[in-house]
């Protein structure tokens, strides 16, 4: 047992054990650590998004006594119709001919901020219907961008509608009785690509 | 023994080499994987301060303009209570719906003893006797563009409370002194005294000098000491080239209790109306 | 063969070099693998004691790592209620209740950990019993209540009472 012979063996047997453990090790360290768990750089990725999110809703949400934002007055004079961005301007969904691109403050803010950043973005409105006699919620869409990654950033805003207010049809008056004509919620979701 | 020209068991050797740094890059590896399995992970939770802030500006613009429709000339005077009540019955009701959607519970309730029993507001920044009695109520006005600055329904105390008017370089170009015993215009050229009849003050009339003293360039108004004196006040005129609106009725009590899983706040805020 | 000059004849007369690598005159077995035993015995006690050196080391930083994500994460919170109290008095409101439930991991690498929260420096100190220690600094514009709170409870809660932000197990 003692002599030299059948060393390319005892070789081969160590080699192979030893780039099957190293395969092994490696194959755990690289799970260990995925795209999905929460490290410190992707928490200050999403709050990044988040504050500047907050920022857009601020600048455009301002105004003074009896005057509407701007975020109001786009929301007024909404259409009910969706669209999407093309590379240049936002275009009615299916219906890429058609002249009526969304123009208004909204657009302009996220022209200038986001899409020069390259964040994808979608922007949905929430406001109340009447469904079979009750008061329910219904969401749609403004701006479509296809489904989120899973590190989207969602903010939102809140605004009341008055009568007075004169709003575009989309929107119903869920309270005929008062004043009050229906309480909106505007959602925008970015996320990088 | 021939040990420098012997070249047997060279592959032993090698063999024992690559275990060594075999050994050593595992080693390595181990530490790394003991590291991470050692790191805690935190629940994300982010409190959205920016929540509460929208449901106070919200409830705040709601109140105003509720008060603002049972107060119109055009609506019954009898009911607008009924009719202010009504409108935020509604809103309380349908926004609890929209926050339902995103795992939240709010409830607003509001306090209109004042109004009912027609206490009126101090002339103090936020209306309440404690608040801050010296305060900028308007910058950059051009006072010849004032159509409406009267004040309707005011008590004065015997300590006097002022309204002046500061150019851009801070100087009082015109103030008036108004207590229980009457009032004092004060200009760049004189005093003027005088008594005031019943309980309105209308500052666009000639015998307050408002208009007439005050030099073309803008202005901004204070109110002095508002503490001593309370009552309803409305100025609306032309500031940095857009109209502005300022008036201040009553004070109206709302409580907002906001509630989700892992936060639960509930505060007293004391709105003005109508602005 | 050569003869010694002494009374009494070395068996060592025998060492040459050549003798000295072939001959396994004197080796016993049993005294060869005791001697074998005991080296293998040293060497693993010796590798192991590196290994669990090595992990304790590592342990170590890990949970400096963690604690200082947490003492960071935590500091938020306290800004976050901090702000809200001021936006609250901003509008000349009072506030009646303000309670935050947050939780924090009941072990860090199976050690548990204690939380020192200062008022005078301001300063979160998160420590345990194997030497890791943290200290992460805060501030708030409202009194906080000094605290010294121990891991294992899992809920924690932030409150706002009598003018200052306490905290407490849950």
């Amino acid at each position: 047992m003692f002599d030299e012979k059948g060393q390319l063996h005892t070789l081969e047997g160590v080699a192979s054990a030893t780039i099957l453990l190293m395969v092994m090790i490696y194959a755990i360290d690289a799970t260990s650590m995925t795209p999905l768990t929460a490290s410190t750089s992707s928490l200050r990725v999403e709050s990044e998004l988040q504050t500047l999110g907050q920022d857009i809703f601020n600048v455009l949400d301002y105004s003074e006594a009896n005057y509407t934002s701007k975020l109001k007055y786009d929301i007024i004079n909404w259409n009910g119709t969706e669209y999407i961005y093309d590379g240049s301007k936002y275009v009615e969904v299916g219906n890429a001919t058609s002249q009526n691109n969304l123009n208004n403050n909204l657009t302009n803010i996220l022209s200038s901020t986001l899409v020069k950043q390259g964040i994808a973005h979608k922007v949905e409105l929430t406001y109340l219907i009447n469904s079979n006699n009750k008061t329910v919620p219904y969401t749609g869409s403004i701006i479509y961008a296809g489904a989120p990654s899973n590190n989207a950033v969602i903010v939102s805003r809140k605004i009341v509608l008055q009568d007075t207010d004169n709003v575009a049809a989309t929107i119903p008056d869920i309270d005929p009785s008062s004043n009050l004509f229906n309480i909106v919620d505007i959602r925008l979701v970015m996320w990088r690509m | 023994m021939d040990f420098g020209k012997n070249t047997d068991a060279q592959f032993m050797l090698l063999a024992g080499f690559i275990i060594g740094t075999g050994l050593v890059i595992t080693t390595v590896m181990l530490n790394s994987l003991l590291f991470e399995g050692n790191m805690a992970v935190e629940a994300g939770n982010e409190l959205s301060k920016d929540e509460i802030a929208n449901l106070i500006m919200i409830t705040q613009d709601e109140i105003r303009k509720a008060y603002k429709n049972s107060t119109d000339p055009g609506q019954n005077v009898s009911l607008k209570f009924n009719n202010f009540s009504n409108q935020m019955q509604n809103f309380s009701s349908n926004l609890s719906k929209i926050y339902a959607m995103y795992g939240e519970s709010i409830n607003v309730s509001w306090d209109i003893e004042r109004w009912k029993s027609n206490q009126y507001a101090n002339f103090t920044e936020n209306g309440m006797a404690g608040g801050r009695p010296d305060w900028s109520v308007v910058e950059g006005v051009n006072a010849s563009s004032v159509s409406i600055f009267r004040f309707t329904n005011t008590t004065f105390s015997i300590t006097g409370f002022r309204i002046e008017a500061r150019n851009s370089s801070n100087y009082t170009v015109w103030s008036g002194e108004f207590n229980s015993s009457g009032y004092k215009i004060t200009n760049t050229t004189g005093t003027s005294y005088g008594n005031v009849s019943g309980q309105s003050i209308d500052l666009n009339s000639t015998s307050y000098y408002f208009k007439q003293s005050i030099p073309p360039g803008p202005v901004s108004l204070y109110f002095i000491n508002g503490n001593n004196a309370y009552g309803k006040f409305q100025i609306q005129g032309t500031a940095n080239g857009r109209t502005f609106y300022r008036e201040r009725h009553f004070i109206i009590n709302s409580t907002l209790s906001y509630y989700t899983s892992r936060l639960r706040a509930n505060f007293t805020i004391p709105f003005s109306v109508p602005w | 063969m050569p003869t010694s000059q002494s009374l009494f004849l070395y068996r060592g007369d025998q060492m040459s070099p050549e003798n000295m690598l072939r001959n396994d005159k004197a080796v016993s077995v049993s005294v060869g693998f005791m001697l074998m035993f005991a080296i293998t015995v040293l060497v693993f006690t010796g590798l192991i004691i590196s290994f669990y050196t090595l992990t304790q080391n590592s342990e170590k930083s890990a949970m400096r790592e963690s604690f200082k994500i947490l003492g960071e994460g935590l500091a938020i919170k306290i800004t976050t209620v901090d702000t809200l109290i001021n936006m609250t008095g901003r509008y000349s409101g009072t506030i009646n209740t303000l309670e935050y439930e947050f939780s924090m991991p009941e072990s860090i690498a199976a050690k548990s950990y204690s939380i020192n929260i200062t008022n005078s420096t301001n300063q979160i100190i998160m420590e345990s019993d194997n030497g890791a220690r943290i200290a992460v600094p805060f501030s708030t514009s409202v009194n906080f209540t000094r605290r010294n709170i121990y891991s294992g409870a899992g809920n924690y809660v932030l409150r706002y009472i009598n003018n200052s932000i306490d905290i407490e197990e849950r």
